[in-house]
């Protein structure tokens, strides 16, 4: 931590984890100075030395665009993934997905799917952090340990204070079912931990269902659970105002969909006699931006290819790791520029990183391009992992000698081979 | 007869939904070849084409890179010699897709009629609900001869699912309604979600926290039931049943009223 | 350049011109008098015979933000079944009922629109609206503000705050999040909802605030009108789609005293309880009002038949109304102590009694409301129907024989319980040139659009008449979005990025020390980071931010 100085930058916006907590202060270099939890601070604000490459062999920034081009106008098939960047960055990504005709999938997006499936199929009742902070009187999560990736989790979502509707948020229950131990801000809350196994998560659910209408299951326990405690977590939830159920995507397994939908399920009954809605833990490598900025371009979420009839959407077959699986991308293009989604090993394919650090350890990629980080080295925009608010996040420092992701983007996509026009 | 001959190791997977007996019928040869997958590929690229007389289409296939045989057929007959990639059968609502070798995920996914055929074993999800869809199949018959992958009959909501062998995790999950009956043994939580389905087994799953159980009792309903399973299935199971089952009903968590037999 | 379209017959309400022969020319962008010193066009358009009115304006229509990306990910088969590939410079997309935000600009476009207004942009939500909107190319954008379930307003309204303080608020607001107009939902309801309350008449308390909806609406439709804002309070009334809810709009309309306000999607709120299915059309009481009213203007909502979505920031009404939804899934969300929205999938059949009965409703206002400059041509895009409907509906209103026709055709009871068969009325050209042009700019204070006069933007579209006119609004033969000729023959030539207008508001410092605070304690969040501003809106170089000032009027 360095000392106040009077150019510190207040009211700026984190990158590096889906809160996006916008209260930080920072130094005129860049240094934190207040609010940034241990994840942010693990983060030196020295600005990386890098050099654009060539299958490992230093280049020119030009040189490697103009070979990313060519790599990209020769594809067939490309696969545009990574995704963690900006707003104007995943515009830039998706523009190129289309002029290239290729696979448009977040680097990190298997656990956002268990939710996006549900929400296609059945609907979705949801709730959003501030209705959360001002409003739940119950927050039951299941989770086995997000707390690491979102530190500041508890002090945004349930701070101790006041709630707008909540005269006692003292009594403000909280149930951390398959945690293994409460964070540390917690201390003093009114905090149950349920060790409990996730796997087993849509059964729990249905088990909470059938106790909230009122049905009692044949069974002593459900994924670890006495059967007592959760009539106890289903009477909690029915006598709540506004409780609120959370979940981590991504706890779920490949199939956790059906825990999700058995939740919504949940929640749905919950809301026959009170309110109830439901939250599912904000994604890392800013999932929630890539999949809106998709949506909106493409009218198709992720896991959208752009064919010559236009986008087609597939959740099973164009998820980024089959793709890559059955050899149906001839390229990747992966892009990282903030933390969230890590490059992959991928031997067989030729591979196009811009990254704002260092490629990964191992044969380097076909090309690599260096690029700035959004928020420290330039305006950017990004959603927060609800999915709902979006900040507009003003830099941090002097900017860092790499162009944004869009500028990278649309140096490489002037130059490729296809006479089309876009308008962005 | 339209015989398709696999003739190389493709570069990727390809996409043969196009090829289907109502849209091959009456095209000559060098038509048929000139057919354009959704790859970028064309049909000659791909296969060899052989053609005599009959409209019935023959896939012969290498390996399981060839997907969506069959999608979208009405009526007709395929006949993959070979295995058969992913959601071979998708959408289908009409004709008889039999599949000699084995099928990959997503066989019959959205199926609304017909009969598809499994001499292998197949993959996950097979008889499941489209992407985005709020149930699954909604008619004709799924006869897997072997053992199925996780997700058999995902939200099932008309029709017969047989698999004469095991089958995995997540069995009969959502399904609304039809008949799903599995002769081998089964993976962990099936008929979770279950709402009005019959899921009509052999073995005694592991456990069904969300189902309550009846007992055995006698069920009039198998008097019916076995005969015609027997008939699509070419089984004989009806002669030595006593038309007892074990039965739960379910699934308690969505306020479900399917039921889950175990033949006593 | 100059450039001269010659010849053509100009619907131009604005400045009275019904059909007379003229020319229009255009230079950089603007329509300008013919010049004085002879000087020949550059372009000469000779459009002799041809129908010429300025650029559509439709003034409610969801097509940005949070809950319209929710509702293209719910419409899969929408995105399935209607998909276009990049060409000729175009970008690919999809959807019909919930368009991509390229396949929105490109079909407006097509169809002769030059403008289209987001009408429900969530406080928290204001920059993804925006987002959305900039990359809406070849129209002008714009997004009303929803306000009166936020908690600061409740907040202020139960403490009895003075409606100079109101008035602060609402003009921060609005200028904090781009926008054009105020709109309010379901006054009170999308919050008493949180709170458990499942349904909200305009005189009932709300739960915890005890605020009754006559005394929102009341105090909101005054800050709208005392801080300046030319488009009245956008009102979507309690009680949508609730049969017997004629009463609560007269009840609304009385509840402003006099002040000037929109009624929005009126079909969905002009629903009578009579008959033996307890549904029935009060189209008549409503269009009475409305004709007796000047302080009203109404938009239609119109329904038509066949797959959409609803989109809504009604929660309240959404959540009673998910049962109904075909495919049956909904999404329901509650927003950041702002407000909430709701999607359930519908589709509208014409052998449905109360469906068809909603087609008659519609069309019985557009035909009995006199006044054309006091009614706007809407679907409630994608509510009661996708924008891509617009000429099939024009048809409906300008030729009766037609409509007749269609009539026979839907469910029997529902025609037989309809006056609209007994309606002769069918709108001229000029008429419609009102309802979807002269009228919008008129309402949302667009001084320079909807008209084809002197230093117009050049927003032109020409079609070529033809005895159908679903088949002449469908396919313009020339489209200019200012001055640059974009669409030929119903083909995009040339794709152009619109401007967003702003209103540009004053008010006190203290009410932004005041929300600043809010924010920080409840939210979370601050304030600095959320406001928009000109420069980060045009930093995309697609959107040009044009800022209309307001004069407070108290």
């Amino acid at each position: 931590m360095g000392v106040m100085s009077p150019d510190a930058k207040t009211d700026r916006v984190c990158p590096y984890c889906p809160l996006h907590c916008d209260d930080l202060i920072v130094s005129a270099q860049g240094e934190i100075l207040s609010g940034g939890c241990e994840i942010a601070c693990g983060h030196s604000s020295q600005i990386p030395l890098l050099q654009p490459t060539i299958a490992g062999q230093a280049v020119t920034r030009q040189q490697a665009e103009g070979e990313a081009a060519r790599l990209l106008g020769q594809a067939h098939a490309p696969l545009i993934s990574g995704l963690a960047c900006d707003v104007d960055g995943l515009r830039a990504a998706v523009a190129v997905a289309d002029q290239c005709r290729g696979f448009f999938d977040h680097g990190a997006s298997d656990g956002f799917f268990n939710g996006l499936r549900v929400l296609q199929r059945r609907g979705a009742l949801l709730t959003s952090p501030a209705e959360v902070r001002n409003r739940a009187d119950v927050l039951v999560v299941f989770a086995n340990q997000p707390w690491s990736r979102l530190p500041r989790f508890f002090d945004r979502y349930v701070p101790s204070g006041a709630q707008l509707f909540n005269d006692a948020p003292a009594n403000r229950k909280i149930v951390l079912i398959g945690g293994s131990h409460a964070p540390d801000p917690l201390d003093g809350a009114d905090v149950q931990v349920i060790p409990a196994d996730l796997s087993k998560a849509a059964e729990l659910a249905l088990v909470l269902g059938a106790l909230v209408a009122g049905r009692t299951p044949a069974v002593a326990s459900s994924a670890g659970i006495a059967i007592d405690t959760l009539k106890e977590i289903a009477q909690a939830l029915k006598a709540a105002s506004y409780g609120v159920v959370a979940w981590e995507n991504g706890d779920f397994g490949p199939h956790g969909d059906l825990a999700v939908e058995a939740l919504y399920d949940l929640i749905l009954t919950l809301n026959q006699t009170t309110r109830a809605a439901g939250l599912p833990l904000p994604p890392g490598g800013h999932v929630s931006g890539a999949h809106q900025v998709g949506l909106w371009q493409a009218g198709t979420p992720l896991r959208t290819c752009f064919t010559a009839e236009g986008p087609v959407y597939d959740s099973q077959l164009y998820s980024r790791a089959k793709l890559l699986a059955d050899g149906r991308a001839d390229l990747v293009l992966w892009i990282s520029a903030m933390p969230g989604a890590v490059l992959p090993k991928i031997d067989d394919l030729p591979v196009i990183l811009l990254s704002s650090t260092a490629p990964p350890d191992g044969p380097p990629p076909r090309v690599y391009i260096p690029v700035a980080t959004p928020s420290l080295d330039h305006d950017s925009v990004f959603f927060r992992g609800e999915g709902v608010v979006s900040l507009h996040a003003s830099r941090w420092r002097s900017p860092a000698p790499y162009l944004s992701v869009a500028e990278t983007l649309a140096q490489i996509s002037n130059q490729l081979p296809k006479g089309e026009q876009h308008p962005c | 007869m339209i015989v398709l001959t696999q003739k190389l190791t493709l570069p990727h997977r390809i996409d043969a939904g196009a090829l289907v007996p109502a849209a091959l019928a009456g095209l000559s040869l060098a038509q048929i070849e000139a057919l354009s997958l959704k790859t970028g590929l064309k049909v000659g690229d791909v296969f060899t084409v052989a053609k005599s007389d009959g409209d019935v289409v023959v896939f012969r296939t290498q390996d399981q890179a060839v997907d969506c045989i069959g999608e979208g057929m009405g009526e007709g007959e395929i006949r993959v010699e070979g295995p058969a990639g992913r959601y071979a059968g998708r959408s289908m609502s009409g004709g008889t897709l039999h599949i000699v070798g084995d099928a990959g995920d997503g066989a019959g996914q959205g199926k609304s009629g017909g009969l598809l055929v499994v001499a292998g074993k197949a993959g996950d999800f097979v008889g499941s609900a489209l992407p985005g869809r709020t149930s699954g199949v909604s008619g004709g018959v799924i006869l897997i001869k072997g053992s199925v992958g996780q997700r058999f009959g995902d939200r099932m909501r008309k029709g017969v699912m047989i698999a004469l062998g095991d089958a995995g995790d997540f069995c009969a999950a959502r399904a609304v309604a039809g008949t799903i009956w599995v002769r081998g043994r089964l993976g962990q939580a099936p008929a979770q979600g279950l709402k009005r389905a019959t899921l009509l087994l052999e073995h005694a799953p592991d456990a069904l926290p969300t189902f309550q159980d009846c007992g055995v009792v006698e069920m009039p309903v198998l008097r019916l039931l076995l005969p015609s399973l027997d008939r699509l299935a070419g089984t004989r199971v009806a002669d030595s049943s006593d038309y007892r089952a074990h039965r739960h009903l379910g699934c308690i968590g969505v306020d479900g009223r399917g039921e889950v037999l175990v033949l006593a | 350049m100059l450039t001269r379209l010659k010849g053509g017959r100009l619907y131009d309400p604005a400045h009275q011109v019904d059909g007379a022969t003229g020319d229009i020319w255009i230079e950089n962008g603007r329509i300008v008098a013919k010049p004085a010193n002879g000087a020949k066009p550059d372009v000469d358009h000779d459009i002799t015979g041809m129908v010429v009115m300025a650029g559509g304006i439709d003034i409610h229509s969801h097509i940005g933000g949070g809950k319209v990306n929710l509702a293209r990910a719910l419409m899969l088969e929408d995105h399935e079944t209607y998909k276009h590939a990049p060409q000729d410079g175009l970008r690919a997309g999809s959807g019909v009922a919930t368009p991509s935000t390229f396949s929105t600009g490109y079909r407006y476009a097509q169809m002769g629109y030059t403008a289209a207004f987001e009408p429900a942009v969530v406080i928290s939500n204001a920059r993804h609206a925006h987002l959305e909107m900039s990359d809406i190319p070849m129209i002008d954008k714009g997004g009303y503000l929803m306000l009166g379930n936020d908690d600061i307003l409740l907040q202020m309204l139960a403490s009895k705050r003075e409606q100079s303080a109101v008035n602060d608020y609402v003009a921060l607001m609005v200028q904090a999040t781009g926008c054009i107009g105020v709109k309010i939902v379901n006054p009170g309801g999308i919050s008493a909802f949180k709170f458990n309350q499942r349904n909200l008449g305009l005189d009932e308390d709300t739960a915890f605030y005890h605020l009754n909806p006559h005394r929102i609406v009341q105090s909101l439709a005054q800050a709208v009108h005392d801080i300046g804002l030319v488009h009245p309070l956008h009102i979507h009334c309690n009680n949508l789609g609730v049969p017997g809810n004629f009463q609560t709009t007269l009840d609304t309309v009385r509840a402003v005293e006099g002040l000037p306000i929109h009624l929005t999607h009126v079909q969905f709120h002009s629903y009578g309880a009579e008959g033996d299915r307890h549904f029935s059309s009060a189209a008549a009481h409503i269009a009475e009002m409305v004709n007796a009213t000047p302080n009203v203007n109404v938009d239609e909502g119109q329904s038509m038949f066949g797959q959409t979505v609803t989109a809504s920031g009604d929660t309240m009404t959404q959540f009673r109304n998910a049962g109904f939804g075909d495919p049956k899934k909904s999404i329901c969300m509650d927003i950041e102590c702002d407000g909430g929205c709701g999607l359930v999938p519908f589709n509208y059949k014409d052998k449905n009694f109360v469906n068809a009965l909603q087609w008659t409703i519609g069309l019985e206002l557009f035909l009995l409301v006199n006044d054309p400059w006091r009614i706007f041509l809407t679907t409630d895009h994608p509510n009661g129907a996708p924008f891509t409907t617009y000429p099939h509906l024009i048809r409906l209103l300008m030729d009766k024989t037609f409509r007749n026709e269609k009539l026979a055709g839907i469910n029997k009871h529902a025609a037989a319980a309809s006056t609209l068969g007994s309606i002769d009325r069918e709108y001229s050209l000029y008429e419609i040139a009102i309802l979807t042009r002269a009228g919008p700019s008129r309402i949302l204070g667009l001084k320079d659009r909807g008209h084809l006069g002197e230093g117009a933007a050049a927003d032109i579209a020409v079609y070529a008449p033809h005895a159908n006119a679903e088949t002449m609004f469908d396919t313009p033969k020339l489209v200019f979005k200012d001055g640059e000729l974009v669409v030929r023959d119903g083909q995009i030539v040339k794709t152009v990025w619109g401007a967003t207008h702003v209103a540009q508001c004053d008010f006190g410092h203290s009410i932004e020390k005041e929300v600043e605070k809010w924010f920080a304690t409840w939210k979370g969040t601050r304030f600095s980071n959320f406001v928009l501003s000109k420069d980060e809106l045009e930093a995309d170089g697609r959107s040009r931010w044009v800022g209309h000032n307001l004069a407070r009027r108290s």
